[in-house]
């Protein structure tokens, strides 16, 4: 029933055997539930439409190995162990055998020198009494086979997500250009979950379930070579049977989840929506939709049962299969005296007990196959993450860049993000120390392209950027990125207080530093506004703060950075007049002294800057300051004229 | 939000929560016929089995065999033979019908289930999006989400359960027991002693295992969350070159993960050997018992692995147990917040003898509107104007003073405490809330958009409307050229799995979509604020040609889109403290005054007029803190900065 508990983990199992392992998952699922029933397993793509299997690929499998190396004393202590829980555990169908035989046989009054009943009842004490013994000592063995093989398969999960994220940190702008957030969420968490069971259990599985079918084997085949013979057949049908359903299932859960994933986005559009969706009257038309999704979904989930449901009874065939051949046959050898009559009964009867043991690794070694295929895949995707290299990086003789005045200088850049498309032709300008630059122009200009090379987010293919006459290509990114501030319209916050964020930038300031920053800026009376001034915890994304609000906290946080050159991409969205005002005004004081760069949006802005470059089609068309441009009568003053007559209420 | 929801017992949530079962009442007694017929068959086969390996037995004391062929044998008439045979034969039959019945189990249970999960999530949808608004300010989306999916889910699970597994562990548990009881009640009694230990050790564990999921799901949201931050907020890490910074704050989290994952992995591994060794001990105790049986021929050597079976089955049903309880558990929890949103009463409910409104021009009459999303604490006061059929009218005024509550009362979003507001001289609450609806669009602040085509978010409020019209909104709304510019036109799907759009091409899009509404009544809430002003001045142009015919509310920053307005509001904490044209509140000492100087100049520029006084002396006044204490309801929530 578990099965219709909708946790995507919940796998049909096999025989016993590894059942404690099902147990320790399905006891209390690590794993948080959604979606509906959906049991058949991981679907063929993952939520991003890349594959989830991969064929088993050796260089691969060498490369994850080098991160289990570290730990492989683990690995062979653990395998050790588990060999040797295996083997104990599986003498039960000979202790199960030992009983019925020395039971029947005293019952039936066959034994040679026939003991008395206590006698009887004591050897019968004796062999429950050491398979108590075997038992007990595979149960120790068996916590400590977890304790060390998780511990290690644990610390190279870790391993590789440290790398991941580390690698991550070097990655140039481009990369996070070019690649959605949720792919690289999901290196970091699904495809390296992926790799999970592989890193935990890998070795132990392959090993224990070898030994599992060698010993199952050879005790079918000790018992009789001709028994063996009659139904190893079976084992690699068990294993395609096997192997072949979870091929569909998996196919089977891709439909499950597309259809739930529709019903989910329509559900929860129809609640985000809901002031558009009652606006609009469209209750019931929205209703008959959802309807008829949740109808796919239904039919989609009960496709999937009827795949399960043919599962479990197929092996369940198999089993029998096996077992009939077993009892007929080996009837018959006993009958006809080919097995010899003393051992005969209870090695039939132990054969029939050895072969659930002998169709559990098979069925396991198909589960495990399949993960391996899905580690495959996972495991590619973050070890050709880890192979990108970055863009931009330190040249290996950079060196830190020293304390700088602020002097900025292009020296005929042309920069393309596609080296063959350029975006900035041949920009070639300077800025003095302390100068305030506006970058004006239409949207897509190759205004935020400067910001950007002046970044060294980028390296622009031809020219040099320059500051104080140091090529920003030789310094060290560190020592650069110290001394220069920016500030985005994103107005990016980080999950944590005002205070937090504000410290973001130099952590080793104190809290007065902070408001002391705050006052400076004019900014403190605005954050003690705030809910809790600044212990406000600003939520993901800054979420229950006004557009003013996080621009004040950003302003303020470059602030206390202190940097001599500022870059700020200006909010197009409008705010209240008064807010509008007091941003203004802080902005004002955190430009006062430094050289600054700004996609400047707001006329005051623009006003107010040393010199206003308009950018147009990755050129510069114009520069000189507000009133020379004017009087120039050029593209400025065009858009200047664009600007007031938008603005000028008393031409009305 | 109104709801008894709260005051509701326990044991009434219970029962609240089987009515579910309703509507699947045929699957439910299918689901248990088909329980009672597996456990019948599940039983027998295990007495089967048992019978086979005393075949083989048989085997044993039988005559040795003439050395014929195994073929000959089998078919042949020996007495031990046909034994086997018959056994077999009976063991795959049972092997079969086993097999059919637990595949047409598992159907119908998941048949049972997603019935019920579709009548309840329908139910759930259809309440959210008939509530009101007042509802859905005061639950945030993402539970609504949640308790619409995963809550859902909780009770499911448990009502299915308590039913079905409920009875199975009955059945199962109660017929082996008989069937160890029956065979011998003192081996039975002895080897279910341990039994109290081990529910009494898995429900401890279960206990003690609870707060260490938490612990590491807690640790994993974050290091998702450090993650997604990093990335999200790529520009600030690089540009302050805090790398360094954000890796030691992601290994200081994988070290507390780690520990974490360890600790609960311990617990299961100190868990596992002793739930284990408790079940072997009741498994050896049987051996050795029923050996003796055996020893004195009171028992056979089939047996043996029958009790042995059925040992084991009873442990497997009486651990499940604990997993009912913890369903139920979840269920309580889960189904009192179902329980609210589908109980809770609809926050602008439509009059039983309510009419479609009347035909119009379209004006607006608000008659002393009082209104607060708190009733005690009012966010318009007193609110009196009257729009005629046409007009446009201009509403301005500071963050939080208002402005969109009054246009949300338009349309009857909400019903205000005090007062009331016509159309065309009919009270809203005695029209019905589809024609109030139908007559009135909206083009809000924040444009939400559908996954969907886009010629489907433009029809969105005429679902069946034919192409034409479609491309007409959209002309008119200046969107048809950046449109036809999409890979697939007006079928492009828009959303996080297709093709997104600028927020100035989004407005554009919302605006399409209100117009081809064609409505009497048109509001505006602020629908150029996330456009640089070069397309605010083409949305400006557009919205020329479609304020004709209509009355339409304009909420605006900017003065440029308020000066051609007929009327002007000006409303400041929630009254209305200037009306009227442009031309005329121009002329008078305000509010209005001030915003427009304001735009027109930088401030620098008035260093030298006499206005900057005022200016300043306005900008300590929005210092204050008393300026925030009026907050916009949830709408759009943006505290006073």
């Amino acid at each position: 029933m578990s099965r219709l508990d909708d946790r995507p983990d919940a796998r049909p199992q096999g025989a016993e055997g590894n059942g404690w392992r099902r147990r320790l998952a399905a006891l209390r699922p690590w794993r948080r539930r959604d979606g509906d029933v959906a049991s058949a397993g991981p679907p063929v793509l993952t939520e991003f439409g890349e594959p989830r299997y991969r064929p088993v690929d050796r260089k691969l499998i060498r490369r994850l190995l080098t991160y289990l190396r570290p730990y492989r004393r683990r690995y062979v202590l653990g395998s050790v162990l588990s060999m040797i829980m295996v083997t104990l555990e599986m003498q039960s169908p000979r202790f199960m055998g030992a009983i019925i035989n020395w039971t029947t046989n005293f019952a039936s009054g066959r034994l040679d020198p026939m003991p008395t009943e206590a006698g009887a009842i004591r050897h019968l004490a004796g062999i429950v009494g050491l398979w108590a013994l075997v038992l007990a000592t595979a149960m120790a063995f068996q916590r400590w086979t977890i304790l060390v093989l998780t511990d290690a398969g644990e610390r190279v999960q870790f391993d590789l997500r440290r790398a991941l994220f580390s690698h991550l940190q070097k990655l140039s702008m481009s990369f996070y250009d070019k690649t959605k957030l949720g792919r690289i969420i999901s290196r970091c968490t699904s495809d390296i979950n992926s790799l999970r069971e592989v890193n935990v259990w890998g070795i132990e599985t392959t090993i224990k379930n070898s030994l599992m079918l060698m010993v199952a084997g050879a005790m079918l085949l000790r018992t009789e070579p001709r028994l063996f013979l009659a139904v190893v057949w079976l084992a690699p049908i068990l294993f395609l049977l096997n192997l072949a359903y979870r091929r569909r299932a998996a196919v089977q859960y891709q439909i499950v989840r597309e259809g739930f994933t529709r019903v989910s986005t329509n559900l929860a559009e129809n609640i985000t929506g809901v002031r558009v969706v009652t606006a609009f009257s469209r209750q019931e038309w929205n209703l008959g939709v959802f309807n008829a999704l949740q109808s796919r979904n239904t039919a989609n989930n009960v496709q999937a049962a009827r795949l399960n449901g043919m599962y479990q009874p197929s092996l369940a065939f198999v089993g029998f299969t096996g077992r009939a051949i077993i009892l007929l046959y080996g009837g018959y050898l006993v009958a006809s005296g080919r097995i010899d009559r003393s051992v005969g009964v209870g090695s039939v009867v132990t054969a029939f007990l050895y072969w659930d043991w002998f169709m559990g690794p098979i069925v396991h070694f198909g589960n495990f196959y399949n993960q391996l295929l899905m580690a495959m895949a996972g495991g590619e995707r973050v070890f050709a993450l880890l192979d990108t290299q970055p863009d931009v990086s330190d040249l290996p003789d950079a060196r830190p860049l020293p304390t700088i005045r602020g002097h900025v200088r292009f020296e005929h850049v042309t920069f393309g993000y596609d080296p063959s498309r350029p975006v900035l032709h041949d920009i070639d300008f300077e800025a003095q120390a302390g100068q305030m630059v506006a970058l004006v122009g239409h949207t897509g200009g190759g205004k935020s392209s400067i910001i950007s090379l002046l970044s060294r987010f980028y390296l622009p293919q031809q020219g040099r950027v320059l500051i104080d006459g140091h090529d920003i290509r030789h310094v060290t990114a560190e020592s650069l990125h110290r001394q220069t501030g920016l500030v985005l319209q994103t107005n990016y916050l980080f999950t944590g207080t005002v205070m937090e964020n504000i410290r973001y930038t130099r952590p080793e300031a104190t809290d007065d530093d902070v408001i002391a920053a705050a006052k400076a800026l004019g900014t403190y009376e605005a954050i003690l506004e705030l809910k809790d001034g600044f212990q406000t915890d600003v939520g993901e994304r800054g979420a229950n703060m006004s557009l003013g609000q996080r621009q004040l906290i950003c302003f303020t946080r470059a602030f206390l950075a202190d940097p001599r050159i500022f870059m700020l991409d200006e909010a197009t969205s409008s705010v209240d007049t008064a807010t509008e005002q007091l941003v203004q005004r802080s902005l004002k004081r955190l430009l006062a002294g430094r050289t600054t760069f700004v996609v400047a949006h707001r006329l005051s802005t623009i006003q107010q800057a040393d010199c206003i470059l308009v950018i147009d089609q990755g050129r510069i068309l114009e520069r000189g300051t507000h009133r020379e441009l004017l009087s120039a009568g050029g593209r400025y003053a065009e858009l200047y004229h664009q600007f007031v007559m938008a603005a000028d209420v008393r031409a009305a | 939000m109104s709801s008894d929801a709260k005051e509701i017992s326990q044991r009434q949530l219970v029962r609240w929560m089987f009515r579910f079962l309703r509507p699947v009442k045929r699957l439910v007694v299918l689901a248990c016929l088909l329980l009672v017929v597996w456990t019948g068959a599940e039983i027998t086969a295990v007495r089967v089995m048992a019978e086979a390996v005393n075949r083989i037995k048989a085997v044993d004391v039988a005559a040795m065999a003439a050395p014929e062929g195994a073929w000959a044998w089998l078919t042949g008439g020996r007495p031990e033979a046909t034994a086997l045979r018959s056994i077999v034969l009976l063991l795959g039959g049972f092997t079969l019908s086993l097999g059919v019945l637990s595949f047409l189990r598992e159907v119908t249970n998941a048949r049972l289930g997603m019935t019920m999960v579709f009548h309840i999530r329908e139910a759930v949808y259809d309440k959210l999006q008939r509530v009101g608004f007042g509802f859905h300010d005061a639950v945030s989306t993402g539970e609504l989400i949640n308790r619409s999916l995963s809550d859902l889910q909780n009770v499911r699970a448990f009502v299915q359960s308590a039913v079905l597994i409920t009875l199975e562990i009955v059945l199962i548990s109660g017929g082996y027991l008989v069937l160890l009881f029956s065979r011998s009640p003192w081996v039975a009694g002895l080897a279910l002693a341990p039994l109290p230990i081990w529910m009494w050790y898995i429900s401890r564990f279960g206990r003690r295992a609870q707060p260490t999921l938490k612990d590491v799901m807690e640790a994993g949201d974050r290091n998702i969350s450090i993650l997604t931050e990093n990335i999200a907020g790529v520009h600030v890490v690089k540009a302050f070159a805090t790398e360094r910074q954000e890796l030691q704050k992601y290994n200081a989290n994988c070290d507390a993960f780690f520990s974490k994952v360890m600790f609960r992995i311990r617990l299961f591994a100190n868990f596992m050997p002793v739930m284990r060794g408790i079940a072997s001990a009741s498994h050896l105790t049987l051996f050795m018992a029923a050996g003796i049986l055996v020893l004195k021929a009171k028992l056979t050597p089939g047996d043996i692995l029958m009790l042995g079976s059925a040992m084991g089955a009873i442990l497997g049903r009486f651990q499940q147990i604990s997993v009912i309880n913890d369903q139920y558990q979840n269920a309580v929890v889960s189904a009192r917040r179902l329980h609210e949103v589908l109980h809770a009463a609809p926050t602008v409910p439509q009059k039983p003898d309510a009419r479609p409104l009347a035909d119009g021009p379209g004006t607006v009459r608000f008659e002393n509107v009082t209104f607060g999303y708190d009733a005690a604490k009012p966010v318009l006061h007193d609110v009196t104007f009257e729009a005629p059929g046409g007009s446009v009218v201009a509403i301005v005024g500071p963050t939080g003073a208002g402005k969109t509550t009054l246009v949300s009362l338009i349309a009857r979003f909400y019903d205000p405490n005090v007062g009331r507001i016509l159309i065309d001289g009919t009270d809203l609450r005695d029209a019905t809330l589809d024609s109030v609806r139908r007559n009135v669009a909206y083009v809000f602040q924040e444009t939400f958009l559908f996954s969907d085509t886009v010629a489907a978010n433009i029809a969105y409020g005429r679902p069946v409307a034919p192409e034409d019209p479609i491309e007409g909104a959209a002309r008119l709304a200046l969107a048809h050229q950046f449109v036809r510019e999409l890979p697939e036109g007006y079928g492009t799907t828009l959303g996080e799995r297709g093709t997104t759009l600028s927020g100035g091409q989004r407005q554009r899009l919302a605006i399409a979509r209100a117009l081809l509404a064609n409505p009497r009544i048109l509001v505006l809430d602020d629908a150029t604020s996330a456009v640089d002003p070069e397309t605010e001045e083409v949305i400006r142009n557009a919205m020329r040609l479609v304020m004709q015919d209509r009355t339409v509310f304009v909420i605006a920053h900017r003065v440029s889109t308020v000066r051609n307005a007929d009327l002007v509001i000006v409303l400041e904490r929630g009254r209305i403290t200037q009306m009227g044209t442009h031309e005329e509140l121009l002329r008078q000492e305000g509010h209005y005054r001030h915003i427009v100087n304001l735009q027109l100049h930088g401030d620098q520029e008035l260093d030298d007029t006499g206005e900057d006084r005022s200016h300043l002396k306005r900008m300590r006044e929005y210092e204050e803190p008393t300026a925030s204490v009026e907050i916009e309801g949830t709408i759009h929530g943006e505290p006073l900065g």
